[in-house]
């Protein structure tokens, strides 16, 4: 398979993490919700997985995502004002 | 507190005590005398207010029907306001939240696009009607 390009990454991210975020409202009012609890787990490791696939292309996305021993990565990616770190899919 | 153990969230901790005094919710409420005779305490206390007479459990015996006077040696129909809201007390305009239930979820691009996972709550508003030319 063929690995995902940065921005489908940034955008399963974004997904994943929105998704996560819906469950999460829904639990603090639900907490004993088997099906929702499930649902959690499964974009919670899906969004893991994304975030691992992307920081170790393309650098951290935040300031926890480690960084190179030579270089101070965090510096190295496009700034969130930047074309490349705001292209459309 | 242990959440869990309880199985119990913050909606379900909301003070008791402040709808303690609200009767059972009843579509007789505005009926007859037997139901108002039935109003639980609140009711029992207050006098109405523009006739001054008779207690709300007991009723004013005014019509509550527009146009008729007949209030017994008093006022108008303006009483029939009174004394029969068992919500009286209570703060203004609080509104209520059914439960959610998981289901109809969207999948999950759907979802992102609409901005909620929950088709039940995706209520889009639009403006329904434009005051005047040209506002879109």
């Amino acid at each position: 398979m063929m690995p995902k390009d940065r921005n489908a990454l940034m955008h399963d991210i974004q997904v994943y993490g929105f998704a996560l975020v819906e469950v999460n409202l829904y639990l603090d009012t639900h907490p004993g919700d088997q099906a929702a609890i499930a649902c959690y787990n499964k974009y919670n490791r899906l969004l893991e997985e994304a975030y691992i696939a992307y920081e170790s292309q393309y650098g951290p996305l935040t300031i926890h995502g480690g960084t190179d021993n030579d270089c101070w990565s965090w510096v190295k990616g496009p700034w969130p004002w930047e074309y490349s770190a705001n292209t459309p899919r | 507190m242990n959440y869990n153990a309880e199985n119990r969230t913050p909606r379900d901790r909301i003070g008791e005590e402040l709808f303690s005094h609200v009767g059972p919710m009843s579509t007789q409420r505005y009926g007859n005398q037997e139901s108002r005779a039935a109003s639980p305490t609140l009711s029992q206390a207050a006098t109405c207010s523009t006739c001054q007479t008779g207690t709300r459990q007991n009723g004013c015996g005014c019509s509550r029907r527009a146009g008729n006077t007949s209030c017994p040696g008093r006022t108008s129909d303006r009483c029939r306001v009174h004394g029969e809201d068992r919500l009286a007390g209570m703060p203004l305009a609080m509104a209520y939240v059914p439960m959610q239930e998981w289901r109809n979820l969207y999948d999950l691009e759907p979802g992102f696009e609409r901005g909620t996972l929950f088709k039940e709550l995706d209520f889009p508003f639009y403006p329904t009607a434009c005051p005047r030319k040209g506002c879109r």
